[in-house]
């Protein structure tokens, strides 16, 4: 009888004991992902700027078959249109976010002009970028601009708190004041007719 | 009557959550790998294609990538091969190119054969790209959009040492030259804490976050506790490389009536 007493003081301590060790850690680990997303969106210019989604990556400042046209009063050569790339992942709801990534970089190469003229005068100077951040309340403030041959701009999840980053691209119109944008010329008739292309690169990492 | 912007902004709002041209998500974009000298590892890195329209066509490819001034994180990219501490000639992955359906996913298989003389840290970056077509039209520009997974690869001998120099006490602050002595990026957390003469925390705060690639040298700068009364003070810094590994430097420094700081002692 007494062994059977100990018996099952000693069940009732181990039991006991364990029923106040059973403590089980919970551990969730998400890594940290790099997400983003790019919206181009054709821009026509005017009183109410006109989006309109472009699902191409190529982004042609004139209207097919007839080039640019001319700015008699300015003297200058003016796109009919320019591009906004919004880069922001969109949350289940649909509603642009920030994306994951650390920064954002840009890089401009493959610069192409036509015949005569200089390889340093083409969209490198004539084609402009314009990184802005667009807020809640779809206000735009801007983070910087220069021509798209500078456009090594490194801009983080920092810059962009609160909104999204978008990025204006588009032709140099000589404007000048606030509105300049640093390092950019217009074309004009000095420029040689012909084609003028290059390549944006956009790069998304973690820090 | 509305305002233009009002619809302008629904109108776009529209068309941004129902057309966007691709979302891309990678799922680790820091991969660090910690490996003994002659290791190999293997490893998937998975890929999703996050959006429902469209599907994406991916060019996979590496790169060589190094932290640069001002070191906050900026990077250099460069082809791979050619920085001081590439991995490249390590790496092999596959597929180097495929298509992920609207809410698809695919795994990036890669190996990494870490060389048996290899010591600290080595730098790449998968790139996985959109895009790249020939500009179309007679001036326009072509976008490519790439997006990337982030290697760290370390070998356990790394050297994670660094040395303060230069210290000084200008505009409230202290500042100092933080110089990365070891052969392994470093990324510390880092803090700061003034200690009274009764031993007792008087200030404390977060040293801003930087990126510091081997053999290079950054400034740190953090408050010297202007609100604080006159009297001596003791410093306590930590660099919190993680895996346990981190560096202290403490000084002590009188601060007296007139305002002035003067460093009486410093024991890194």
């Amino acid at each position: 009888m007494k062994k059977l007493f100990l018996l099952t003081a000693l069940a009732v301590a181990v039991l006991g004991k364990a029923a106040f060790a059973a403590d089980f850690p919970i551990t969730a680990f998400i890594p940290a992902a790099t997400t983003v997303n790019f919206v181009v969106s054709q821009v026509t210019p005017g009183p109410v700027p006109v989006f309109v989604n472009q699902p191409s990556l190529n982004l042609n400042f004139t209207t097919a078959g007839t080039g640019m046209s001319y700015d008699a009063v300015n003297g200058i050569w003016v796109g009919s249109r320019f591009f906004a790339i919004d880069l922001a992942p969109t949350q289940a709801n649909g509603t642009p976010a920030p994306g994951t990534y650390g920064s954002i970089t840009f890089s401009y190469a493959a610069n192409v002009v036509p015949a005569g003229q200089a390889a340093a005068e083409g969209l490198n100077k004539r084609a402009t970028l314009t990184a802005v951040r667009v807020n809640a309340n779809a206000t735009e403030t801007s983070l910087r601009k220069g021509a798209i041959g500078n456009a090594f701009a490194n801009l983080t999840n920092t810059d962009v708190a609160g909104g999204f980053l978008r990025v204006y691209v588009g032709l140099a119109t000589g404007e000048t004041g606030a509105n300049a944008i640093p390092g950019s010329v217009p074309f004009t008739n000095a420029d040689k007719p012909g084609t003028y292309t290059g390549t944006l690169t956009i790069t998304a990492t973690l820090t | 009557m509305r305002s233009p912007i009002w619809l302008l902004t629904f109108v776009f709002t529209v068309l941004f959550i129902s057309q966007a041209n691709a979302q891309v998500m990678i799922e680790q974009g820091k991969v660090v790998i910690r490996a003994n000298p002659g290791e190999t590892i293997v490893n998937t890195l998975p890929i999703h294609n996050t959006s429902e329209q469209s599907p994406i066509t991916l060019r996979v490819y590496w790169e060589d990538f190094m932290y640069i001034e001002p070191f906050n994180g900026d990077k250099e990219f460069m082809p791979a091969g050619t920085s001081d501490r590439s991995a490249s000639r390590w790496v092999n992955f596959s597929p180097q190119e495929f298509t992920l359906d609207p809410k698809g996913s695919k795994l990036i298989s890669y190996s990494i054969q870490v060389p048996q003389d290899a010591k600290g840290g080595y730098y790449g970056v998968l790139f996985l790209e959109e895009g790249g077509g020939d500009a179309q039209g007679s001036v326009g520009v072509s976008i490519v959009t790439r997006i990337g997974a982030l290697f760290f690869i370390e070998t356990t001998n790394s050297s994670r040492t660094c040395k303060i120099e230069n210290l000084a006490f200008s505009d409230q602050e202290f500042k100092g030259d933080f110089m990365n002595t070891g052969d392994a990026v470093l990324i510390p957390d880092s803090t700061y804490y003034i200690i009274d003469k009764d031993g007792l925390v008087a200030e404390r705060g977060e040293i801003a976050k930087f990126y510091l690639a081997p053999e290079k040298t950054t400034a740190v700068k953090f408050s010297a506790g202007d609100k604080l009364a006159v009297g001596s003070y003791t410093v306590v810094l930590t660099f919190d490389f993680g895996g346990g590994e981190s560096y202290t430097y403490e000084f002590d420094y009188t601060k007296a009536t007139d305002g002035s700081v003067k460093v009486t002692k410093i024991a890194a």
